[in-house]
């Protein structure tokens, strides 16, 4: 199904820029001119804020989707 | 490099000689997934630790320190042993996990690889280094719901990191590749239908195999990134019903069984969202084919954001 492909696909970018932003946001830390510090910690917020995101989209499109949904049901 | 196809047949035989031990002794499990609801030998991943030992023990003149690694990946092969027959705790097993990865610790470089270079992050990483031990090893046995799948994903994720490794120019190719052989010699014997079970001891193997290669060839970030289907199952199981192992968790899908397709059970506090019960949700119905279709397909997606990531390395 291309709905599964590309929700797969989804989940998957907020991954990727999950990571991203939380290896970038050590990288700076590690740095010793504190506003190099600010945007590292800048930069584990953000991370943190796409892990939830990255959570949370896995229950949500779980749940907009199911079997036992509305929404697939009027589908059938 | 001859080292390297005795280790091959080292695993390919000893899994052999496991399937076959395991039928005499009764150690089999019920493939539910299948019509016909088969019997197949459980535990046969013990020829990868076997098979992977062997290798580390052949190139330790090539990479000093590296029977710490081989001790680590020794230790977490055991606790998946032992849990394949004496059932631990869901929290036992990521703490003794985390345990079999100290050994590891005084060889491993203190440094994270970030996009950006490199850091020394020495107090951080007495903790990682155990930690993405008991991460991987646990997050790759919550994948292998399904024949075929943590087996391809591992052998996808070890091809990656040996390009990567050969295109930097970075000795520890070698050692990836040697895992890679390894997992490919016993591919087969879990590729769908399947004839073997993993059981938690092959999982285990291959998640500490990936994350040693990662460690020390410094490939972190990428290794995490292709990684990403793995990451991704493991933390939506863990935070939607914490440690809780699966026959312990409510079930996410139901089976027809007339068709024997998978339907998705409605998402309520204490269910687990695994990346299957998505699949299946999303999908309406799925097969356990359909299912293995949508896994190699996020293994592929994320294998090229991975390519993204691995040319800033080249």
């Amino acid at each position: 199904m291309r709905r599964t492909y590309a929700i797969l696909a989804i989940i998957g970018l907020i991954g990727f820029f999950t990571i991203l932003a939380l290896t970038t946001g050590l990288y700076y830390i590690a740095m010793h001119d504190v506003k190099e510090r600010a945007l590292g910690i800048a930069f584990i917020l953000l991370g943190i804020l796409l892990l939830v995101a990255w959570e949370r989209s896995i229950k949500y499109f779980g749940s907009r989707f199911s079997y036992f949904s509305y929404r697939y049901r009027r589908s059938l | 490099m001859l080292e390297l196809i005795i280790g091959v047949f080292i695993t390919f035989f000893t899994t052999l000689l496991r399937t076959f031990i395991a039928r005499r002794i009764g150690h089999v499990g019920r493939d539910i997934h299948k019509k016909d609801r088969r019997m197949i030998p459980e535990s046969a991943g013990v020829g990868m630790r076997i098979g992977s030992l062997y290798v580390m023990r052949a190139l330790k003149d090539l990479y000093p320190g590296i029977e710490r690694f081989a001790l680590t990946i020794f230790l977490v092969g055991l606790v998946g042993l032992i849990d394949d027959f004496v059932e631990l705790g869901p929290k036992t097993k990521p703490l003794l996990t985390f345990l079999a990865g100290i050994p590891a610790l005084k060889a491993s470089p203190y440094y994270i690889d970030t996009l950006l270079g490199k850091v020394r992050a020495e107090s951080l990483m007495k903790v990682a280094v155990p930690a993405g031990y008991a991460v991987y090893a646990n997050a790759t046995n919550m994948i292998d719901s399904m024949n075929t799948v943590a087996v391809f994903g591992t052998a996808m994720i070890l091809a990656y990191q040996t390009v990567l490794l050969k295109l930097m120019n970075n000795d520890y190719y070698l050692l990836a590749l040697a895992f890679l052989l390894i997992v490919l010699a016993y591919l087969p014997f879990n590729l769908y239908p399947a004839h073997a079970f993993n059981g938690d001891v092959g999982d285990f193997v291959m998640g500490s195999m990936v994350f040693t290669v990662a460690l020390c060839g410094g490939i972190i970030l990428p290794t995490l990134v292709v990684s990403i289907p793995i990451i991704t199952n493991g933390r939506a199981f863990v935070s939607s019903v914490g440690l809780k192992t699966r026959k312990e968790a409510p079930p996410l899908v139901e089976i027809d069984e007339k068709t024997y397709k998978m339907r998705a059970n409605p998402l309520v506090k204490g269910r687990p969202a695994t990346l299957v019960r998505l699949m299946v949700s999303t999908s309406g119905e799925a097969s356990e084919t359909d299912i293995i279709r949508y896994y190699v397909f996020f293994f592929l997606f994320s294998l090229l954001l991975g390519i993204i990531v691995g040319v800033f390395y080249v």
